[in-house]
């Protein structure tokens, strides 16, 4: 206890204000020996019932238990199965039987996890005078009709604006570039290093999964 | 099938090293029609024939030397290639003196009776042809660039030294007639020389501005290509080429060595001997084809993949997560298309987890395997089952 007293008379020093010093004390972490028995109490997690001695086999038996892993992409989903492969037949079998014993126990049918964006359905309601105009805007002043403020004027998708508007407005995206370039030539060694990583992260997600 | 009687073919196919012995006659045995350069030798040939009436077994050093790869009556007394022929457990109707031939890179010796080039060109076509239809068998949906990878992961180049090491074959210093001809014989390529004149196919994928005709597409590979998707080179390249470069790499003549040997297989043994060849070197090599692939808008991708084929639209949900506030959160994210999920990926970020998920769900679909594996080339053995079509998937997914 004695090594913690020094920093806290500093700390008090630098903040004379005691409710901020306070505070500040809050948030550095203290390792008692109370918390140490609380956490390794808390991390005493009882085992999964099947590694436990069973009640309904008397024998030595087989317990099986894999961890947890990502399924194996050379298990093809039932769906992309083509309408002629046997093992289609029997994922539908499988499912059945599964199906009348959930059904026996009388539990829900399991709900779909929570979208990671809400859904939506797909709208068409743009006309082609929409589309007119929203060229005509682009053209006339692409500076002040950016893509973002189009499709907040037509209620749509940048993406929508682009495919429609492709093409017009090449100096904006010219000078636009330039205007990336300058930024990024500014950047100094540690942001560029940390923009290159990400970029090469990101690359990656396509090939390792 | 009429099966072929290779043993009766005539000379022109099979060089006079390649027949069995009974037909060979005597005065065939040393010669060597080779260009005018070994005129002294072949003089003393037939003068030492006159004198003693038969064949002399040994060669003196002076004859070795002028020679540019080692004498037929050599591979009978190597220990090299007996053990080479007994740890690959070849059949005895391939001969030794076959083995010592499948060793000799054309760069080593010009004659093409007496190196490996005839036997490596039909080789290699029993080797694209065995390891196309298996992997096009085996996953009948892959990509074109995939099919292409694969192809060069089990047979290209590389595989092949890498498969001439674990066999055991070294290589010899420098060729000639007094090197033990159970060692890999080529002429190497001069330490100064430029080696990096023309790119590999897997390194720059578009073919360059330079060649004048600008192909484009994974399409005309089919067509235009070699079996690796790689440009062919054309007559005149591979002219100019013989005449600047003098040597070979190592990789090469391995290359030309794994090709040569299955090429004699086939022309001693038959097709059958050559197929349990090929199964027991080539398909016995491990190959993970999941990792060959490189999606670059994979949700893209398989949106359109569930359009084209008539599933309802992907959409990615969240199955687990922990620490979403915290420096290190993992979020596990499946897609599904209806109540179906199609492929499940974890990550630090909801985007790198979502991209995860709909490669996963891509190479789901592309590496759909049939439960019952058969290729074509089986319809060649005598009592084939009936063939049943296989499935002929409507191709890449194309944005």
């Amino acid at each position: 206890m004695k090594t913690f007293s020094a920093p806290r008379v500093v700390r008090s020093f630098i903040w004379p204000q005691s409710h901020s010093c306070n505070n500040l004390l809050a948030l550095i972490s203290l390792r008692h020996q109370s918390s140490y028995r609380r956490t390794r109490s808390r991390l005493n997690i009882k085992p999964d019932p099947s590694f436990l001695p069973s009640k309904t086999e008397p024998h030595d038996h087989i317990i099986y238990n894999p961890p947890p892993s990502a399924p194996n992409v050379y298990h093809t989903p039932t769906i992309f199965l083509p309408k002629t492969d046997r093992r289609r037949q029997l994922h539908e079998e499988a499912a059945a039987r599964n199906s009348r014993l959930s059904a026996t126990s009388s539990s829900p049918p399991p709900e779909l996890p929570p979208p990671v964006r809400p859904t939506y359905q797909k709208r068409y309601h743009l006309t082609q005078e929409d589309m007119e105009e929203m060229r005509r805007l682009r053209r006339e002043d692409p500076i002040e009709w950016s893509a973002n403020k189009l499709a907040k004027k037509f209620d749509t998708s940048s993406i929508f604006v682009a495919f429609v508007t492709e093409g017009i407005a090449k100096e904006k995206r010219e000078q636009q570039k330039q205007v990336t370039e300058i930024v990024k030539s500014r950047w100094g060694v540690k942001r560029r290093t940390a923009r290159e990583d990400r970029a090469l992260r990101k690359e990656r997600w396509g090939r390792d999964a | 099938m009429k099966r072929l009687r290779l043993l009766r073919w005539s000379d022109t196919v099979l060089s006079p090293r390649t027949r069995p012995r009974t037909i060979i006659s005597p005065q065939c045995q040393c010669r060597r029609w080779q260009s005018a350069t070994h005129q002294p030798f072949l003089r003393e040939a037939h003068s030492s024939k006159d004198v003693q009436g038969q064949v002399p077994d040994t060669l003196s050093e002076e004859h070795l030397l002028r020679l540019p790869s080692p004498p037929i009556q050599a591979a009978s007394s190597s220990a090299k290639l007996a053990a080479l022929h007994a740890r690959l457990q070849l059949p005895s109707r391939l001969p030794l003196q076959v083995l010592a031939r499948t060793l000799v890179d054309p760069s080593a010796d010009p004659s093409p009776q007496f190196n490996n080039n005839p036997f490596s060109i039909l080789g290699n076509d029993f080797l694209g042809y065995y390891t196309s239809e298996y992997i096009i068998c085996r996953y009948p949906r892959l990509p074109l660039a995939v099919v292409f990878a694969a192809m060069y992961a089990y047979v290209g180049p590389k595989a092949l030294a890498a498969i001439t090491r674990e066999w055991g074959v070294e290589a010899a210093a420098h060729p000639g007639g007094e090197v033990d001809p159970g060692y890999l014989q080529f002429r190497r390529v001069a330490p100064e020389s430029d080696m990096g004149s023309k790119p590999s196919a897997l390194i720059s994928p578009m073919p360059d501005a330079s060649s004048g005709w600008k192909r484009r597409g994974i399409s005309s590979r089919t067509v235009h290509d070699d079996e690796f998707g790689d440009v062919r080179q054309s007559a005149k390249d591979k002219e100019a080429s013989s005449t600047a470069i003098e040597g070979v790499t190592e990789e090469k003549a391995s290359t030309n060595f794994v090709r040569a040997l299955t090429g004699a297989l086939y022309l001693h043994s038959g097709r059958a001997a050559v197929k349990s060849f090929f199964r027991e070197h080539f398909m016995s090599r491990q190959l993970n084809i999941a990792s060959l692939f490189n999606f670059r808008h994979p949700q893209r991708d398989l949106s359109r993949l569930c359009a084209r084929e008539g599933f309802q639209s992907p959409v990615a949900r969240i199955v687990s997560e922990t620490g979403r506030k915290s420096r290190h959160p993992v979020f596990v994210i499946g897609v599904f298309s209806g109540h179906e999920k199609l492929g499940e990926g974890a990550g630090s970020s909801l985007d790198e987890a979502r991209t995860c998920a709909a490669v996963a769900a891509l190479k789901g679909w592309y590496l759909y395997s049939p439960t019952e594996l058969r290729v074509p080339s089986e319809m060649e053995e005598p009592g084939a089952r009936k063939w049943d079509r296989l499935l002929v998937d409507p191709g890449d997914i194309v944005v």
